[in-house]
């Protein structure tokens, strides 16, 4: 924790500067990098796994690898886009080694999904709770949504996590995924529509 | 509205949500509001959407992740190594110099092994050292000559006689053939050494003294082939030679099968001293040529000397008997 603090005041760094710095091999700016980003990655990757004890292997893979593989950085995308690309790529690339050893069951995902609208819909019966950002900070929708994007496809819970939760512009999203702007948008479109079928509920 | 608008509806909405929209989509999304109200509330529901989810809270990261990816770092790195990433720049050049030497290794150990098959099947059988030595009494080879020199691998003699019979003759190669074909009939392959040059032949030949009076008896028609044949007696001993010139197959034959050293050594001078008073008698133009030696085309002990090394040698040769060497010389002379 200690480690942590001392870093924090160095977040504002350049990221160009850091990793100038983490090519000479010094560990503090390293350090520096792990902690300016590891909040940003290890959510992004917990929303796309679904589970906070992976996300958090995956946060510290993504990290090693990175920081490994650091003197073959060469500027050809931004850092920030480079690190969740790594980020990105192992978690999808682990969702689906998952799913093949224990494929998830969608009756009981959606059993327990109907279950959390239940709750959900005894909570709006209150007009003062459709504040968006108090719903979502409520810690039951808070998990029903979390939830809710776990129930779509991996390509489409990715992109929708990159732009709404993770900000990113297509232009960074499709350099993170590898794919053209317009595949980001109909995506982007189709998992935002997804989304809103099973979240109508609450939206409404 | 058919499925393809509804499609660039929700793009177009969604760009407006991003705020990526292009003029001309903002002017599109007004057009529409005009002909459908019911959009701008499909858009809001779009954007507290968006709202709900960039409001989500944002957990923390493992209180012990930077430490846990550095020591993470500290693992895969080599043990020892205290520069850190600093020095993967260094291991990356190994990890390649290791790659292409593997690859070269891979490369050239088929390369020679190849190599060294090819060079088996097609180095000629007679070039190259052949070890005689395990054939008892075969042949060894002779390796600090440049010539082909074959030295017997028999016990040394105990007898006396050590000889030097030279045949000097305008037909060398008859003679030779001839020789060739008598060493080869008498039995005495293995236990004879071939030295072969330009202008002259040499068979030494390492036998009991009765094989070597046998093998002399039956090349007495070489004789009147020869502008000249002589017989040098050596004496190991004294390190001195007697030379006879002139001289007779009966002759030769007698010495060679003489057991006394003094008596050897007496003879020889006795022929010597006769001889040099005879007329010599070898190859007048008015003597007959002797028809056995121009049968003889090619004898096949030309190919057992020569190669010798997988043909079992026809050995008659009892290895405890005491043994003589003769020389037999063939050298060419001009008419």
């Amino acid at each position: 924790m200690i480690f942590n603090r001392k870093h924090r005041e160095n977040k504002s760094l350049d990221d160009a500067q850091l990793v100038r710095r983490c090519q000479r091999g010094e560990r503090e700016a390293m350090a520096c990098l792990i902690v300016k980003y590891q909040d940003r990655v290890y959510n992004t990757i917990y929303k796309i796994c679904q589970n906070r004890d992976d996300a958090a292997e995956l946060t510290q893979d993504t990290f090693v690898k990175v920081l490994e593989n650091i003197t073959t950085f060469r500027k050809e995308s931004s850092f920030y886009t480079w690190l969740f690309r790594v980020a990105v790529n192992l978690t999808l690339n682990y969702c689906k080694r998952r799913f093949k050893l224990s494929p998830v069951s969608l009756d009981t995902d959606n059993e327990r999904l109907e279950k959390d609208k239940g709750k959900l819909a005894a909570m709006l019966a209150d007009p003062k709770g459709l504040d968006p950002a108090a719903i979502a900070q409520q810690k039951e929708l808070s998990r029903l949504v979390v939830n809710t994007i776990g129930q779509l496809e991996q390509d489409f819970r990715a992109v929708l996590v990159l732009r709404d939760i993770e900000q990113m512009s297509y232009a960074e999203i499709a350099d993170v995924l590898e794919i053209e702007t317009g595949t980001v948008k109909s995506r982007l479109s189709r998992a935002r529509t997804q989304l809103r079928k099973l979240l109508e509920t609450v939206l409404t | 509205m058919s499925e393809k608008n509804k499609i660039e509806i929700e793009e177009l909405l969604n760009a407006l949500v991003d705020d990526e929209a292009t003029e001309r989509q903002k002017n599109e999304f007004d057009r529409l509001l005009r002909h459908d109200p019911s959009i701008a509330e499909q858009l809001a529901v779009m954007q507290r959407q968006r709202q709900i989810l960039g409001a989500l809270p944002v957990d923390s990261a493992p209180v012990s992740l930077v430490e846990d990816v550095l020591s993470g770092l500290e693992r895969k790195q080599t043990p020892g190594d205290a520069a850190g990433t600093g020095a993967m720049v260094t291991d990356t050049a190994h990890l390649f110099l290791r790659r292409v030497l593997t690859t070269a290794a891979m490369l050239l150990l088929p390369i020679g092994i190849l190599s060294f098959v090819v060079y088996e099947i097609i180095k000629p059988p007679s070039v190259g050292p052949i070890d005689y030595s395990s054939v008892g009494n075969g042949l060894a080879r002779n390796n600090e000559s440049d010539t082909t020199v074959l030295t017997p691998s028999v016990a040394a003699q105990s007898l006396p006689f050590d000889g030097v019979l030279t045949f000097s003759t305008q037909q060398p190669m008859t003679v030779s053939n001839y020789a060739e074909k008598m060493i080869y009939d008498k039995g005495l392959i293995s236990v004879t050494a071939l030295n072969r040059t330009l202008d002259e032949v040499t068979y030494e030949i390492t036998a009991p003294p009765e094989k070597i009076a046998d093998l002399i008896d039956s090349l007495a028609s070489v004789w009147p082939r020869c502008q000249q044949v002589a017989l040098s007696v050596i004496d190991n001993e004294q390190n001195s030679h007697v030379d006879v010139p002139n001289v007779q197959a009966e002759q030769a034959r007698t010495l060679a099968i003489e057991d006394s050293r003094e008596m050897l050594k007496r003879l020889a001078s006795q022929y010597a001293s006769a001889n040099i008073k005879k007329e010599n008698v070898f190859a007048k133009d008015d003597r007959p040529v002797d028809s056995e030696i121009d049968r003889v085309d090619s004898p096949p002990l030309t190919i057992p000397i020569l190669t010798g090394r997988n043909q079992p040698a026809v050995n008659t040769i009892d290895p405890s008997q005491p043994t003589v060497r003769l020389r037999i010389q063939i050298e060419r002379v001009m008419e």
